[in-house]
């Protein structure tokens, strides 16, 4: 039964997709019209159709696979300019998104019966795509073209093909045989049980907030019953002093103590009754706090775990399409999946599925090697595809690497320089790595010949853009002969992580443990300094001491402690002690975003809440230790300083290049300079931010993809602070498309160059028209 | 047929009204028109130290008791508190004081600054915390009182005179109250002012 249902999901799934996608293809046809075949408006119709072909396949749907290859040849032979789309053409291609959509209406199960009857319909419109892309078509001017009414337009197709498909579905469900309006509903039906259990991501947080603050409303019952049990200890040595008193009076006797008596009996009994009401309650109370605290707790467990699903979930579809595609190529290929059931944030999980589908064709198109090569380069002629998803860092890290041929750096640097996309001598000296970055633009491809799979570059740079789009990033490492390895890295928004939390000035944070090194207590007198610098030694090794209170620029907490809770971090081979107030010990936190208000919140990157109600920050690793690195080398406040005293002579304009890029940096440093500018670098988005926050400059000069924040997210920023506002922005990108240029400057950006302005007076003007020359 | 002649119409329209139908209508047309409460303005009254403030029910969200508010490195500021957790959810906590310049109370000032413990007895303090809201966009901030939710005619809001202090700036009307002048802060411009104090 539950095969069954993730068949259909899977189905679902392309459905849903074929739909969307037919919106964009119907659009973009009719664009065509009034366009014309500008390259930019026909590669979003080739990604379209690229797209719909790989999902086609991957629920085994050959017929629409085979049409949707079809128009996306049509596609690339006019984005080539081998072919000039116009209308004849145009309504050619609407009937063929029209079969499209109808295709992917055709019920599970249902293809076969369709196929007897469209069959001829479906080949031959995949022979006259086949001929509009050779050339060999001719447009039918006597005859009528098939009418396209205006119905078929938007993703319904036209009211005939409609009713064929309602007669192929009739017979599987023959109590309802009474026409169309009888169809309809069960159809509809079907899909709407499957929406009603969509949850909202908004839903889910909420209801998270709701399932953590009832399990801390819960656990303080706790403390009251503590309370009561102190009125009970104070109950009972009220007995025991009444007790005494009795034999006090035992030894007298007159009429006024035998009243005192019997007032003192009345009294104890009052006493015994209480006590023995409190005693009652109490026991209930706390069998109540139990209880209650015991359904909170799996409440909020349970709803923790509805939002992460186990990532095998999200790829069930992918060892299908390996076989499959692998038979086809003629390669025999292991396909392996690790970490299959790491908790993966559903929605995250969902968006991943698209880009591994692009990232395993391209392993199985580009990276496999045939078995004959593998033999002759001695590894087994089966290669193996791996697909490992797991938890690192704080952040879900999902690899998908081959055994297969790799990628050979000098080739790409080759089609860097014969695509003029750098010049000779900056492609000359790029490292493997940033060679590689190349490889995610649109329509950069280092395949020549064109197949059904992949290569002509609408892939990897989707694959981007869709982890992007989910705050991820993707990096791709590959050695020569050995193989090829994907990595991308996703936040864990909504996801669980083990924390370590800490006191600084009073108030918990916490670091995630996989980013900690270790925590140590360090004495006082161990602890040295040097040039006015703290530090203590691990292992002979000096590590540089800083007060949290003093990175997160919070007021000094006093302490009078011998022994210092340090925690020790490490990036980059810098290795650092982080002084907190007192460890608190180590806690799953759910992690929930920040309020976007705030945006992003420096040397933190989430916040959680503890078990006692509080709100905990969560220390973002990587951004602390680049602010003590700053802080300890004093760059920025050097640079303030010299930038203050060299004002007073005479004020040189101050740049800040933002690349990931050391090669790009380091040109734009040197063009800079070489004009008089004073130049000051950031390796990444973030670092740029904290950069402009915190020395004055007159001029950003930022790329677009960087790791952490990008470009186009650190212009907002920018142009959303009432101080920097004025700050003008140049963007220089490789990504030429009119698209990525209006995505720069709708930011906010003053310019947007492409790497490709190096070669020749464009940057230096742009910077001079912007802020003048170096020195006024 | 009998077709009604003119000399009928006119009897028709000439006759007399009933008797004291005259003198009804002129009794009570005579009447002062009924003061009807034409939509009373309903207003949540809240005291800062020693100002009396009300805001329009409709930005309010809810009163909660006082929750412990976590500092935001580089962020917080006189009118950014910092984190609270409002029934689970992490909601930016402001400064209302901050932002209009009104001192804080030795007892606020613990919320300002977090030493009251959580499991004190925050309900027999009247400090309480107010949620307002302009769409999903919600801002917490401390109160040293909650004075409940009043209705007021339209015309008991009268304009703000130049001497209301800072708290004018951000006032749509005055009103009197319970022997207090209170102002009635404009929804609009207080969290647009709190908003750019967060950037």
């Amino acid at each position: 039964m539950s095969d069954d249902l993730s068949g259909f999901s899977l189905y679902e799934l392309f459905r849903t997709e074929a739909e969307g996608q037919g919106a964009i293809l119907n659009e973009g046809i009719l664009a065509l019209e009034q366009t014309g075949n500008a390259p930019a408006a026909i590669e979003p119709l080739m990604r379209a159709a690229h797209s719909l072909k790989g999902a086609a396949r991957i629920v085994g749907m050959s017929a629409a696979e085979r049409l949707a290859h079809a128009l996306e040849e049509v596609f690339v032979a006019a984005q080539k300019g081998t072919r000039v789309l116009d209308s004849s053409h145009v309504d050619v291609l609407l009937a063929s998104v029209d079969l499209l959509g109808e295709v992917s209406r055709i019920a599970e199960g249902g293809v076969e019966a369709w196929l007897a009857e469209h069959g001829g319909r479906l080949e031959a419109q995949i022979a006259t795509l086949l001929a509009i892309e050779s050339g060999t078509w001719v447009a039918p001017e006597a005859k009528t073209t098939p009418a396209t009414p205006a119905t078929a337009f938007d993703s319904l197709p036209p009211p005939v093909d409609t009713a064929q498909t309602v007669s192929t579905l009739t017979p599987d469900s023959a109590p309802n045989k009474s026409g169309v309006t009888a169809e309809t509903p069960s159809v509809g039906r079907a899909e709407s049980s499957d929406r009603a259990v969509r949850v909202t991501a908004e839903n889910l947080n909420r209801l998270m907030g709701l399932a953590g603050e009832s399990l801390v409303q819960a656990r303080q019952l706790r403390p009251l019953i503590d309370g009561i049990g102190q009125l009970r200890e104070a109950q009972t040595q009220l007995w025991d002093r009444l007790d005494a008193l009795e034999h006090d009076l035992h030894g007298l006797t007159s009429e006024a103590t035998e009243q005192s008596r019997e007032l003192l009996v009345g009294a104890k009994h009052q006493v015994a009754h209480c006590l023995e009401l409190l005693d009652g309650r109490v026991e209930r109370l706390e069998d109540h706090a139990r209880r209650g605290e015991d359904l909170s707790e799996r409440l909020h467990h349970e709803v923790i775990s509805s939002r992460l699903r186990p990532f095998v979930d999200g790829v069930r579809g992918f060892p299908r399409l390996v076989r499959d595609t692998a038979r086809q190529l003629g390669i025999q290929v292991r396909f392996e999946i690790v970490g299959e059931q790491t908790g993966v944030d559903r929605d995250i999980l969902e968006k991943l599925e698209a880009p591994l589908n692009h990232l395993i064709r391209n392993a199985l198109d580009h990276g496999v090697d045939l078995p004959d090569e593998r033999r002759a380069a001695g590894k087994d002629p089966h290669a193996t595809i791996r697909l490992e998803a797991r938890h690192v860092a704080g952040t879900l890290q999902v690899r998908l690497s081959d055994d297969g041929r790799g990628i050979d750096p000098e080739r790409v640097r080759a089609k860097v320089i014969d695509r003029a996309l750098a010049p000779a001598a900056m492609a000359e000296k790029m490292t493997e790595a940033e060679l590689f970055e190349f490889l995610f633009l649109p329509g950069f491809s280092t395949k020549s010949e064109v197949t059904s799979l992949s290569g002509r570059g609408v892939g990897l740079d989707v694959v981007q853009s869709m982890v992007q789009s989910v705050g991820g990033s993707v990096r791709l490492s590959s050695q020569l002969g050995i193989g090829s390895c994907f990595t991308l890295q996703l936040p864990i928004t909504m996801s669980v992580i083990r924390a370590l939390i800490v006191h600084i000035a009073g108030q918990p944070y916490a670091f995630p443990l996989s980013r900690l090194e270790s925590i140590q207590g360090v004495d006082a007198s161990s602890v040295e300094t040097l040039e006015g610098r703290p530090f203590f030694t691990i292992d002979g090794e000096s590590v540089g001491l800083v007060p949290a209170t003093q990175v997160l620029d919070l007021p000094q907490t006093a302490t009078t402690a011998q022994c210092l809770p340090v925690v020790v971090l490490s990036d980059r081979g810098s290795r650092f002690g982080v002084v907190v107030d007192e460890f608190l010990g180590e806690r799953d936190l759910d992690v929930r975003p920040t309020d976007p208000r705030l945006g992003k919140i420096p040397n933190i990157s989430t916040a959680s809440v503890l078990e006692d109600g509080w709100p905990v920050l969560i220390i973002d690793v990587e951004d602390l230790v680049r602010s003590i690195d700053n802080l300890l080398h004093g760059r920025r406040f050097k640079l303030a300083e010299a930038m203050a005293s060299a004002s007073a002579a005479k004020r040189t304009k101050r740049i800040l290049v933002v690349d990931d890029s050391i090669t790009v940096r380091e040109l734009e440093r040197q063009l800079l300079e070489s004009r008089g500018y004073a130049v000051d670098v950031a390796v990444d988005g973030m670092d740029g931010w904290n950069a402009v926050r915190s020395v004055e400059y007159d001029l950003v000069v930022s790329d677009v993809d960087m790791p952490r924040m990008d470009g186009i997210q650190l212009v907002s920023q920018i142009k959303r602070d009432s101080r920097l506002r004025a700050l003008p922005v140049i963007i220089v990108s490789y990504k030429d498309r009119e698209e990525d240029r209006l995505r720069g400057l709708d930011a906010g950006a003053s310019s947007y160059l492409t790497k490709s302005s190096f070669h020749d007076q464009r940057f230096l003007d742009t910077v001079s028209d912007l802020i003048g020359e170096a020195i006024e | 047929m009998n077709e009604p002649s003119k000399v009928d119409a006119r009897s028709f329209f000439d006759r007399e009204p009933p008797p004291q139908y005259l003198e009804e209508w002129v009794e009570r047309l005579a009447q002062p028109e009924q003061q009807v409460e034409q939509d009373p303005v309903s207003l949540v009254i809240f005291r800062l130290h020693e100002e009396y403030l009300a805001v329009q029910t409709g930005w309010l969200v809810e009163v909660t008791l006082p929750q412990p508010i976590h500092a935001i490195p580089h962020r917080s500021n006189d009118v950014v508190l910092g984190l609270a957790n409002i029934r689970g959810q992490l909601r930016i906590c402001v400064s209302v004081h901050g932002l209009l310049g009104v001192a804080l109370a030795p007892s606020i000032q613990q919320i300002h600054h977090n030493e009251a413990p959580r499991d004190a007895h925050p309900e027999a303090s009247p400090l309480r915390m107010l949620i307002l809201h302009e769409r999903s966009e919600q801002w917490v901030f401390p109160v040293e009182e909650v004075l409940g939710v009043h209705s007021l005619p339209k015309d008991a809001l009268r304009s703000v005179p130049s001497t209301f202090g800072r708290a004018g700036a951000f006032s749509q009307s005055v009103f009197s109250w319970e022997g207090h002048t209170v102002g009635n802060l404009d929804g609009t411009r207080l969290l647009s002012a709190l908003r750019s104090a967060c950037k």
